[in-house]
């Protein structure tokens, strides 16, 4: 039996393995008679060897073993498997219990579980014309039978099961036949929805080679290899292929002439054939670390940026080359997000991609040109520009940044070019954020304006202005009064005067009495022609006497009267002195008050 | 007693002045996009007589999100009565009319007015009281100063001054006034979203139909009934369609 002794070698280091597990797991467990089917082992996280697949007693080995392996890190927590399968096809019907397959892990023997098939009487269309289902064949004799599953099938595999969203698969497409004449009159490959598939060139080789399986010698021819990129995640299933093949076959005669110097009759027979499904688990890129500048770029790339030149007019054209190079899904790159100056008007990129598909994946580059013009003169900085991609085999996010470029732009350009509507029409989406303080201060609808308080203030300096004006008036009038009244009664005040210096002389106090008198008059003319006492002198004394239509005469008399008294005051004199002066000033002002009128 | 009365009535213009609102909880809630709880949240705070322009402005944020268009437009305009310049009430005002199903032309002032009204604007209704009293009192004190004065040159330059403090006390009343008669201009909303306007205070006659959102001029009233113009036509219309921009 087959032994696989090196199964788990790898994966020593797993952080945290779970569920382990060995399961056998069957495509059908109804078959006919000679229909293929696939029965496979799965080995989970577990370090296996010396697998022992059970007698398939009842069935024939098709195809296999063949063997998948397949890891998994979600989280830091590892999960691996290993698959090995066969393609078996019953030979013969009724229920057929396949005995369980056996690993050795540690020092402890692990058994799968059984399996029991259903094998029904009749033969499946798909499977090559058998002539006679019930003539069982023998195994001594090949060419005798008609041709089964076993002689002529096509394989479709896959070097992972599990894989990225956006992650590259080789997928190939393999006829097995153990006659050597075959032609291909017909080959449907199905449509494969989800995902973008791209055949490798020049590795079709449909020329037979010789392999060796399941200890039998087979013509094995590449039809088709393919790289498949899943682009959503979820499971996804590669249909099976179908083809028509024309076989050219030895068919002995039982002529044994022709036989044996022809080897038998040549006979043509046409083989539909289909290939059993491919199912794969694809697995969503990861959301941790997600750079802001990825655009489901998976892979591993370079990039480079540069500018055809720094330095421009204004208006002229400046085109920004960004190329990426590298391997993974490059036609399905999108270009890196930039933020220009809004005084440049952007043009859409022109894209132009060169790749290759070969057998290990896509390679090649995309490059990215964008056209900008400047509209308005200045210095600008933009960038730097971001490109990121998730690569698959490390699992994690690179991130590729340019350098920042600054572009010179000489001359201003005229305001009205520069009508670039786009950004309004982008912010203009959605109404201005809401004013977040905590707290707000209430405002009064109550105002000062048009209260009473203004109205107030507002009459208030009339007001002021008009008091002002009457305590004037008030004061003046209150003042002229003060004064007539004062004129009018200046006679009577002299002569009540006059009488008390009568006094004086009377006895004989000569000096206080020339003063007194001296008063008298001055104090008389004071108040009646309203001379204020700082102002008299003679000259102030004589002009108003004759402004107030006294004679010259009366005039004069009236200063050499005050001259009189005032210089007897300092040189006294006689009584018979003091009583002249007296009549003489009684008479000045008896005649004043006859000739002035006030 | 008097002076009693005095400060009781000053502290109570102060106390309501400078009351706070706390807007916290419901910025919380529109911030983490529950606009409902948000608009409640605001609404209330309007319904207990809050008055502030950051209230009204957010509430019609908080309005439009939830798709009330109508409401968001009503405090819009309260906001921008109590702030006239803010540019993202202007901002937003004009975007939720471009979702209206009524066209109506925005008054705009261009020009002399246009420089009048961005100068009115630099001041709040008070600010321009006050700047009217203060160029009043300095007029007074001119032609005061020209009356007492005995010396015949500094009078003549205060008689120039009288009239060079005078006329600013004039026009800063008069932009006071301005922008008093905006702040209580009796305009409404059409909160409804389908509102016939009749030709009478009855339902005779229906000349035409507004839609919500719509900014009307109320004209005069009667009962339940409202006589109000929209643009060069008018008509009548029952008040309950409405919602008066005049903060209360």
């Amino acid at each position: 039996m087959i032994s696989i002794s090196l199964l788990m070698l790898l994966m020593a280091t797993a952080s945290r393995i779970v569920a382990q597990s060995f399961s056998c797991v069957v495509s059908k467990q109804e078959v006919a008679v000679g229909e293929r089917f696939k029965i496979s082992y799965r080995i989970e996280n577990m370090q296996a060897r010396d697998f022992r697949a059970p007698d398939f007693d009842g069935f024939s080995v098709v195809g296999g073993p063949m063997q998948s392996q397949n890891m998994t890190v979600v989280n830091g927590a590892m999960s691996q498997s290993t698959e090995i399968s066969y393609y078996l096809s019953a030979q013969r019907a009724g229920k057929i219990t396949i005995q369980p397959a056996s690993i050795v892990s540690g020092n402890r023997t692990v058994k799968s579980n059984s399996v029991e098939i259903d094998v029904g009487g009749t033969t499946m269309s798909n499977t090559p014309n058998t002539t006679s289902p019930s003539t069982q064949p023998t195994q001594s004799s090949n060419q005798q039978q008609t041709p089964t599953s076993r002689d002529i099938y096509i394989s479709a595999s896959a070097n992972r099961q599990s894989v990225f969203e956006g992650e590259q698969v080789q997928l190939t497409i393999q006829l097995y036949s153990i006659f050597n004449s075959v032609s291909l009159e017909e080959i449907k490959y199905p449509e494969l929805k989800g995902g973008w598939v791209q055949d490798v060139e020049d590795a079709v080789d449909t020329r037979f080679r010789q392999e060796v399986v399941n200890g039998k010698r087979i013509n094995v021819a590449t039809l088709r290899k393919s790289i498949l990129i899943p682009q959503r995640s979820g499971s996804l299933i590669f249909d099976a292929v179908t083809a028509k093949v024309l076989v050219q076959r030895v068919v002995k005669t039982g002529n044994m002439w022709e036989d044996f110097f022809y080897g038998g009759q040549v006979k043509d027979e046409r083989i539909n054939l289909s290939s059993p499904k491919i199912s794969f688990k694809v697995l969503p890129l990861p959301e941790d670390n997600k750079p802001l500048s990825f655009r489901n770029a998976v892979g591993k790339y370079t990039m480079q940026a540069e500018l055809d030149k720094s330095e421009v007019e204004a208006n002229d054209a400046i085109s920004l080359k960004i190329s990426i190079v590298g391997d993974g899904n490059l036609m399905l790159l999108d270009k890196p997000v930039i933020d220009f100056p809004s005084s440049f008007e952007v043009f859409d990129p022109q894209v132009s991609d060169k790749y290759k598909v070969t057998s290990t994946g896509v390679t090649g580059k995309k490059i990215f040109e964008i056209l900008m013009v400047p509209r308005v003169g200045g210095s600008y900085s933009f960038g730097p520009v971001k490109f990121s991609f998730f690569d698959p085999k490390q699992k994690k996010y690179v991130e590729l940044v340019s350098d920042t470029f600054h572009i010179q732009v000489k001359g201003v350009a005229a305001t009205n070019q520069i009508s670039s509507g786009n950004d309004v029409l982008m912010t203009g989406s959605d109404i201005r954020y809401i004013d977040d303080r905590p707290l707000a201060k209430n405002q009064s609808t109550r105002f000062f304006f048009r209260s009473l308080l203004y109205f107030l203030f507002g009459v208030i300096p009339f007001i002021l202005i008009l008091m002002t004006f009457v305590f004037r008036k008030v004061l003046f009038m209150r003042q002229t009064d003060w004064e007539s009244i004062r004129t009018r009664k200046a006679n009577k005040v002299a002569v009540m005067r006059l009488k008390k210096t009568r006094k004086l002389l009377d006895e004989n106090k000569l000096d206080l009495y020339f003063e007194e008198i001296n008063k008298v008059l001055l104090t008389y003319l004071s108040d009646k022609f309203r001379i204020s006492f700082a102002e008299m002198n003679r000259d102030v004394i004589y002009d108003k006497l004759i402004q107030n239509t006294l004679s010259h005469e009366i005039s004069i008399r009236v200063i050499q009267v005050i001259d009189a008294s005032e210089f007897a005051r300092f040189a006294p004199s006689s009584i018979h002195a003091g009583t002249g002066l007296y009549d003489e000033v009684e008479n000045l002002i008896s005649s004043i008050e006859k000739n002035v009128n006030l | 007693m008097k002076k009693q009365l005095f400060i009781f009535v000053f502290f109570f213009y102060y106390s309501t002045t400078f009351a706070t609102i706390q807007l916290r909880p419901a910025n919380e809630a529109y911030s983490k996009g529950q606009f409902d709880e948000a608009l409640a949240l605001y609404q209330q705070l309007a319904n207990e007589g809050q008055v502030s322009w950051v209230l009204y402005y957010n509430l019609a944020n908080a309005a439009f999100k939830t798709g009330n268009y109508a409401l968001a437009v009503l405090n819009y305009e309260r906001a921008a009565r109590l702030n006239p310049t803010h540019p993202d009430i202007r901002y937003n005002l004009s975007l939720v009319r471009n979702q209206l199903p009524d066209k109506q032309t925005v008054l705009t002032y261009t020009g002399v007015t246009g420089f009048l009204f961005y100068l009115r604007n630099l001041l709040t209704i008070d600010q321009w009281a006050w700047l009217s009293i203060m160029f009043l009192f300095m007029s007074f004190v001119s032609f005061l100063l020209t009356y007492l004065l005995h010396s015949f040159t500094l009078k003549k330059i205060l008689f120039v001054l009288v009239p060079f403090w005078f006329f600013p006390a004039i026009s800063s009343a008069l932009l006071a006034q301005w922008y008093y008669v905006d702040f209580y201009k009796n305009e409404a909303i059409v909160m409804n979203t389908e509102v016939p306007v009749f030709s009478s205070p009855d339902k005779s006659v229906v000349l035409f139909v507004l839609h919500y959102g719509t900014k009307i001029n109320i004209q005069k009233e009667k009962n339940e009934w409202l006589n109000i113009s929209f643009e060069d036509k008018s008509g009548w219309i029952e008040a309950t369609h409405l919602a008066r921009i005049s903060v209360p």
